[in-house]
């Protein structure tokens, strides 16, 4: 019997007496609602897809326009399309043009639609109207709120100084024009999240190879080591794909991870090492490759310092002994070093990204760096590669009157403290801590924008301790987030679809975010806000914007092409700058002091640390506790994705990993609920028993257990390892330790 | 309720398993079987001894229709548009066990309304009038009552051909189940006999209880040889329904994996008590006992049958009980039933 | 798209369990491209664990309705409302479905789902919408790790039929006879 799509079906000997239409002709939603059957409502997306809200599912949309933007529900900011009618965005797709999405969104990504029309959203500007946090709110004109926020903001100056208000933002498009509100306002203090995730990588890269992060080439890699990088689950997109595709094409890739995560479940080889020993096992790894003189030489002798003192300080470092810190065996140690020697030049020790592990992760991250240096990978073909150009390279500034000078230490202790830890990555927690003790001096104010400081931060508690010394918060934000929940102005932000951003560079290409629809409710860009609130604060000057489009037009003045021309492409390619270097000749100048791969580090010696990689002991956990590890899943960023209704029919809740013995001997079965305790608090969550992790670990997702009663879907969803992790602050990056915190588990 | 079970998974999860067959569908099959077998009861009892069985056929006639009835309102109800109902009357699948199902019924509802009405009391039956020529069809005041003679032949009439339409209304309920090669626990050729012997045990433990709750209206005495006819055939039935337990068994446990292990939810899974328990103990092997305590004398030609109200209330009760507890497993337990998942080879 | 016009095109998916990363993106995309309601599915992930630590396995498959060539959907169906079309899409008239389930009994994959809401089953249409205007279905166009390969196995030129051509495959469930359009490659 064939029949073609919804028109009248061709003859048959089975062929219908009477005709399709229904004689009723009642709709199917009618005839719901008189009751017959127990029908439970469908939680489906607003706005409806589907025209008729009938039998029909969604039919062929013509869509009326497809807009070219980026995607923000990760730093990763993949170009997307999105597709539009009636003033409405009914789906994402990835841009093809862009590096970063390839014409693929990740789920997040295609969750989009979900965050855009989240009923959830911060819809107008609110000032607190009861205690902080009681979720009582008074809705207030956009004139209103900026008026209040700026005479706070006016006020703290006036009687503290501008260095009592605190400026904080993670990762995004807007941070320059936020970078010159705080600088303008004249405080120095400039929070981003960076030393809870990468300060640690970026340092050690920045000593050894004066670039914060290499770049790796998948393409020809013949064989990688991950150091817990999950990327199959964290999912930079791009770079998810090139790794697949190398394994696709049969790469050997090898994963140290306590856990099995999906990246071990995909590569050749998994480790389950314990943890904070990697650094161990890559000291083993350069001892072997120095020793067997498995190392490149003429690129040893030619492009780095310090190797005779490197040879000199791991001649210990055996794979023996390392055997002994990491349980991997030696023969495994060793046969690794000798496979990736073999491989090299076209094999790369990936540098990682969250390296916010152990307060030895510094060091770990060193003897990355150096191990990829011995096999003289730099600019090869599977190698590391010299760093992207400079973001925003290309682009006209805005220009700018003079910044005040800013005398006043900084809270989070750079450089007074923390030496060596840049300007740019700042000691995130330790402005926390440093409001809570007053020092140096007590801060009174905090600015946040397009940030969680109360979920992100270790020990939730303490953070909402400091809330309570400060005097003045104001958040902007996409939707009532834990840290908007407990501030005291709000104001809504128009999410990426709904607005312009500044224009961004990506590998030499100009790409743009635009509005697919118009913001809802009174959501406005962040270009406005800080506009109008510099305006307010008495710093129009540092604002030469009439709006966000002349803002994008002032950049694009020294390019060929035009605000329109970019609008309806989606990007514009960047004339060919002269190429550093000549085909195939890769840059060989690193932007250290020695102008060379420093293998042992003046910088670090001088300032009192070990100029070369060095053994330091992890903390391990008494008897009966566990480490608590921690991690991602495809399906959420951070905290930002769990009121998402999508990603959270997705991934619901973050059980408790633990392995079956550990389990049993506590009398835990799969699904059984259990207290997690550490020093900083307790929460109650659920087991997962699984094989797929060490015995001493257990494992939290991160991001879950939201105070918000704003989030209607994400509250009282999971539980918060916010509530649970300690703080442990590197002395040399700042870098958080995160996996430091052992816990005690029992059956609740 | 469970809606999963280890032994189909393995360490798989895929696409989840849902319980879309619920009560209303169980109480349709069980009530289906019942009409059916109340119907071939009847028919039988119309057939044979030569009217010395006639009030069993009566009331047989009188009942058949209803628990049907019943049934598919509830059926009716399940779906998801129930105001769209009559498009299975728009089309024959052949292929389709519930579509053929569907016209079967609406045959057996006609059939078994129109004995009914044939084996009313007479004065009941006399205050319907039918037309008794074809050119008083647009005169109803010339309609008489339906003659004696025409009553006579159409209960036998009906009764033949509703018997074989009984028996396939008897079937199909498993037939239903059995044709999904997806459901393991039901994708046996057995289900369709077991249901068919179930359905008409079931429906004549429904006559025998009415019966023997109204016998105090009626003559006991003249209930003896009617008793008996009910018992016996139940008890016929019962060792038949045990006959084919023992293939369902053996063919399952020697066919697929899938089949197999599909066995296991009535062998320490889930539906083990309500099997063993409720369907063969309460449903199948004490009311046989009953029943044989009953007919033992007349099996060992000692004497008359030993009948007592309580035993043929208590058998015909189990037998209800373990007829719906077998639509029960089979419709729950087979939705839990899977093929082997293929990542696990 | 390979062109057509002579033949009918047989779509077929090929799948490559050995890119899967179990992302679902494929699954938000398909939710939102046609409207899921939230709590089911058209399309998942079938993933298997096995072993015990620290030799553990972990394996990944993309599934979503087959779209059988013997479709034990279309079998059953007793108002006719689940057909196949030409090119092999199994479909549901929308109109003549009663919503008795019988279908999702049948099916040994458990594609389909009871829409609650509107009273009738659904599943995936292999993006029927998008086919007619020469897309790829939004599950493969989103895919991060490339593993969902979609195309017209009567086309000798197209990826589907070389992939199959130059690969040992396997499909799921075979005794049930079926005769699925989705193939999996061998690791």
């Amino acid at each position: 019997m064939s029949k073609k799509g919804r028109e009248a079906p061709e003859p048959s000997v089975l062929d219908r007496p009477i005709s399709r239409r229904t004689f009723l002709g009642v709709s199917a939603g009618t005839l719901a609602a008189l009751g017959l059957g127990l029908r439970l409502p469908r939680l489906s997306l607003e706005p409806s897809l589907s025209p008729d809200g009938g039998l029909k599912p969604l039919p062929p949309v013509v869509f009326d326009r497809e807009v070219y933007s980026l995607c923000e529900q990760c730093v990763w900011r993949c170009g997307l399309v999105a597709k539009v009618k009636d003033g409405k965005v009914y789906k994402l797709d990835g841009n093809p043009h862009h590096p970063h999405s390839n014409g693929m969104l990740c789920p997040r990504g295609q969750a989009g639609v979900a965050t855009l029309y989240d009923p959830d959203r911060l819809l107008y500007p609110m000032i607190r109207a009861g205690e902080r946090g009681s979720g009582k709110w008074q809705r207030v004109s956009w004139e209103q709120a900026l008026d209040y926020v700026a005479e706070r903001m006016l006020e703290i100056k006036e009687k503290y100084g501008p260095e009592a208000m605190i400026f904080s933002t993670t990762h995004n498009l807007l941070q320059p024009v936020f970078e010159n509100l705080l600088k303008a306002y004249g405080s120095p203090n400039y929070g981003t999240q960076r030393s809870l995730c990468f300060n640690a990588m970026i340092v050690a890269n920045l000593l050894t190879y004066g670039v914060q992060e290499p770049g790796r080439d998948y393409s020809a890699a013949q064989y990688i080591i991950y150091t817990g990088r999950n990327l199959l689950e964290a999912i930079s997109n791009s770079e998810s794909q090139a790794l697949v595709a190398a394994i696709a094409r049969g790469a050997k890739v090898v994963v140290l991870d306590p856990r099995f995560t999906k990246t071990a479940a995909k590569a050749t080889e998994w480790l389950p090492i314990k943890p904070g020993t990697d650094l161990a096992f890559h000291l083993a790894l350069i001892h072997e490759i120095i020793y067997n003189d498995l190392y490149d030489h003429a690129f040893v002798e030619a492009y780095t310092v310090g190797f005779d003192e490197l040879k000199e300080a791991v001649r210990d470092y055996t794979p023996e002994w390392a055997a002994t810190k990491t349980e991997i065996p030696a023969s495994t140690i060793r046969r690794i070093a000798h496979e990736f020697a073999l491989a090299a030049p076209h094999a790369f020790a990936h540098p990682n990204w969250r390296t916010s592990n152990f307060l030895n992760s510094f060091q770990t991250e060193r003897a990355i760096a150096i191990l990829n240096a011995l096999v003289g990978n730099w600019g090869q073909p599977g190698g590391l590669q010299p760093a992207a150009g400079e973001e925003g390279a290309g682009l006209a500034s805005l220009p700018h009157p003079p910044y005040p000078r800013v005398a006043a230490l900084r809270l989070d202790g750079v450089p007074w403290k923390y030496p060596l830890v840049p300007l740019k990555l700042g000691v995130f927690q330790e402005i926390r801590d440093n409001i809570l003790r007053g020092e140096p001096y007590q801060a009174k104010g905090w600015f946040i924008y397009r940030q969680n400081p109360v979920n992100a931060l270790p020990e939730r508690r303490k953070t909402l301790e400091a809330f309570s010394k400060l005097e003045f918060i104001v958040t902007i934000d996409i939707a009532m987030n834990d840290t908007a929940w407990f501030s005291d102005v709000v104001l809504p932000e128009a999410s990426y679809l709904e607005r312009y951003d500044p224009l961004t560079v990506v590998d030499g290409i100009v790409f743009i975010r635009q509005p697919a629809v118009e913001p809802l409710g009174e959501s406005r860009s962040g270009l406005w806000i800080f506009k109008q609130l510099g305006e307010r604060l008495g710093l129009g000057d540092y604002f030469p914007y009439e709006d966000e489009e002349d803002y994008l037009r002032q950049q694009l003045a020294p390019l060929e092409i035009t605000l329109e021309e970019l609008k309806e492409r989606g990007f514009y390619r960047l004339p060919e700058t002269a190429p550093a270097e000549a085909e195939g000749k890769p840059t060989l100048s690193w932007n250290t002091p020695s102008g060379k791969i420093e293998l042992a580090s003046e910088v670090l010696r001088n300032a009192g640390f070990p100029a070369v990689p060095t053994w330091e002991a992890p903390p391990e956990p008494f008897e009966g506790q566990f480490y608590l590890l921690t991690g991602k899943v495809a399906q959420h960023t951070q905290f930002a994705t769990h009121n998402n209704r999508l990603l959270h029919e997705r991934v619901p809740d973050n059980p408790l990993w633990i392995h079956p013995k550990a389990a049993a001997a506590r009398g835990i079965a799969d699904g059984d609920e259990v207290w997690v305790e550490s020093a900083a608090g307790r929460v109650k969550t659920r087991a997962h028993v699984t094989e797929r992790i060490r015995p001493d670990c257990v494992y939290m997702t991160p991001g879950f257990g939201h105070l918000s009663k704003g989030l209607r879907t994400a509250y009282g969803a999971g539980a918060s390892d916010s509530d649970l992790h300690l703080t442990f602050t590197d002395p040399i990056t700042g870098s958080q330790a995160l996996s430091q915190t052992m816990v005690k588990v029992t059956k609740a | 309720m469970p809606t999963t079970y280890d032994p189909f998974l393995q360490g798989y999860s895929g696409s989840p398993t849902t319980i879309e067959w619920g009560l209303l569908v169980v109480i349709y099959l069980y009530t289906a079987g019942i009409s059916a077998g109340i119907f071939a009861m009847s028919g039988l009892a119309t057939y044979l001894g030569g009217g010395r069985y006639r009030r069993i056929a009566r009331l047989g006639a009188l009942l058949a229709p209803w628990p049907l009835m019943l049934g598919l309102a509830m059926l009716v109800f399940d779906l998801g548009r129930p105001l769209h109902f009559w498009l299975l009357f728009t089309t024959i699948q052949f292929t389709s066990p519930m579509s053929i199902g569907s016209w079967l019924l609406t045959l057996f509802v006609i059939v078994s309304l129109l004995y009914l009405v044939l084996w009313l009391p007479r004065p009941l039956r006399n205050l319907i009038r039918v037309p008794q020529r074809v050119g008083d069809l647009l005169a109803p005041a010339r309609w008489q009552p339906i003659p004696s003679r025409t009553v006579r032949i159409g209960r036998g009439v009906l009764a033949a051909v509703g018997f074989p339409i009984s028996l396939g209304v008897g079937m199909y309920t498993g037939v239903l189940l059995g044709a999904i090669p997806a459901r393991p626990f039901w994708n046996t050729p057995m289900v369709a006999q077991l249901f068919l012997f179930s359905a008409m045990s079931t429906g004549v433990a429904f006559l025998l209880l009415v019966a023997t709750l109204v016998g105090d209206l009626l003559d006991p005495a003249a209930l003896e040889h009617e008793r008996h006819l009910l018992v016996s055939v139940d008890a016929v039935l019962i060792v038949l329904e045990i006959f084919i337990i023992i293939p369902f068994f053996l063919h399952q446990t020697l066919n697929t994996w899938s089949s197999a292990a599909s066995l296991k939810l009535i062998l320490g899974g889930p539906f083990t008590a309500p099997f063993w328990i409720g369907v063969i103990g309460l449903g199948l092997l004490l009311p046989l006992a009953v029943e044989g305590y009953e007919l033992f004398p007349i099996i060992l030609k000692e004497g008359a049958i030993k009948y007592r109200r309580q035993l043929s209330l208590a058998s015909s009760l189990l037998v209800l009980i373990g007829g719906f507890l077998l639509r029960y497993v089979f419709v729950y337990a087979g939705q839990l039933s899977h093929f082997l998942p293929v990542f696990a080879r | 798209m390979a062109d057509t016009t002579k033949k009918t095109p047989r779509w077929v998916f090929v799948m490559e369990p050995k890119r899967c990363i179990d992302c679902e993106a494929c699954m938000v995309a398909c939710s939102v491209e046609n409207n899921v309601p939230i709590g089911h599915h058209r399309n998942w992930i079938a993933h298997q664990t096995k072993g015990s630590y620290p030799d553990v396995s972990l394996f990944f498959a993309p599934e979503n309705c087959h779209h059988c060539t013997n479709p034990p959907c279309e079998r059953v169906c007793p108002t006719g409302a689940t057909y196949r079309r030409e090119d092999g899409l199994v479909l549901i008239d929308y109109d003549r479905c009663i919503g008795c389930r019988y279908c999702i009994q049948a099916c040994p994959y458990d594609a389909r789902y009871f829409d609650e809401e509107r009273g009738v089953v659904d599943k995936c249409t292999f993006c029927v919408h998008r086919l007619d205007a020469g897309q790829p279905p939004a599950c493969v166009e989103t895919c991060v790790g490339g593993a969902r390969h979609f195309g017209d196995l009567n086309d000798p030129e197209s990826e589907v039929s070389k992939l199959l051509a130059t690969h040992q495959h396997y499909t799921l469930y075979p005794e049930a006879g079926t005769g699925p359009a989705i193939f999996y490659l061998v690791d």
